[in-house]
């Protein structure tokens, strides 16, 4: 059965995550990618088709070689899903300031 | 300084905000407790806020009316768990039916603020628990892994060159 992949599967997993942030210095080639862990060339491969499944990762073929991207849209998802409520505290605060200024 | 600074404790699943006010923690206060003044400053621009009633006690209940440029009005409900008076309250926030029942599909979020003051200034520390989706957890085991921190500020840095 099919799972459904999200963002949050992608970087549950600590390699996965060791993975993305070699990526995001510059884009890789599987082998390059496995040679810098000490897990199976096997394994990276699978985690690597998981980042890609959850669309964190594009994989590009050029010639025999398989290279990694990293999709940056997806990533800013996660540091971007506390904003609003962020914003709405701000505009809260901004606003309560303003007023007890008001009420002086 | 009078901003707002925010910590994201994403391991509890809480996003704490700061901010000091320079007013007395008894000004603070009443613009939490009296309904006039509170529906001055509790909807984000360009909403307005509308009580629809209010009982600030420990067991009663807010319940305010957002109301957008739209005409769109989404119906909030506060319940008052926990008041010490000038220090801290407690209560839950949630959207809510004609009712007063809990509506949507946003998960209530406790709140926990605090007063504190500090020569003639009242510092103000907002802590929004949410309810914990098993995204959050994921998410929170993320915020502790080493390295993590590190890949997002790169990541940030790539985010600005794309902006």
């Amino acid at each position: 059965m099919e799972q459904r992949r999200d963002i949050f599967q992608a970087i549950a997993d600590p390699t996965r995550r060791e993975i993305l942030s070699t990526l995001i210095d510059e884009p890789k080639n599987l082998n390059t990618l496995a040679e810098q862990f000490s897990i199976s060339r096997q394994g990276v491969s699978l985690h690597v088709k998981v980042l890609e499944e959850c669309d964190m990762i594009a994989v590009s073929k050029k010639g025999r070689e398989r290279y990694c991207h990293i999709k940056p849209e997806k990533l800013l998802e996660i540091i971007e899903w506390l904003e609003p409520f962020k914003q709405l505290w701000r505009d809260r605060f901004d606003q309560l300031d303003d007023l007890l200024k008001k009420i002086e | 300084m009078d901003k707002t600074t925010f910590t994201e404790d994403l391991e509890n699943n809480r996003l704490i905000a700061v901010r000091t006010f320079k007013a007395p923690v008894e000004k603070v206060w009443q613009a939490w407790s009296n309904a006039d003044i509170l529906c001055q400053w509790w909807a984000p621009l360009p909403y307005i806020c509308k009580i629809d009633s209010m009982d600030f006690k420990e067991g009663g209940f807010w319940i305010y009316n957002m109301i957008g440029p739209e005409g769109d009005i989404h119906r909030g409900r506060m319940d008052y768990l926990k008041i010490t008076e000038f220090e801290k309250l407690q209560a839950e926030d949630y959207f809510c039916d004609e009712n007063g029942e809990k509506a949507g599909d946003i998960p209530p979020m406790q709140l926990e603020v605090i007063f504190e003051e500090e020569g003639g200034t009242t510092r103000v520390t907002s802590t929004t628990t949410f309810a914990s989706p098993e995204a959050f957890k994921q998410m929170a085991e993320m915020g502790a892994a080493e390295g993590w921190e590190l890949a997002c500020n790169q990541l940030e840095e790539l985010l600005e060159t794309l902006r």
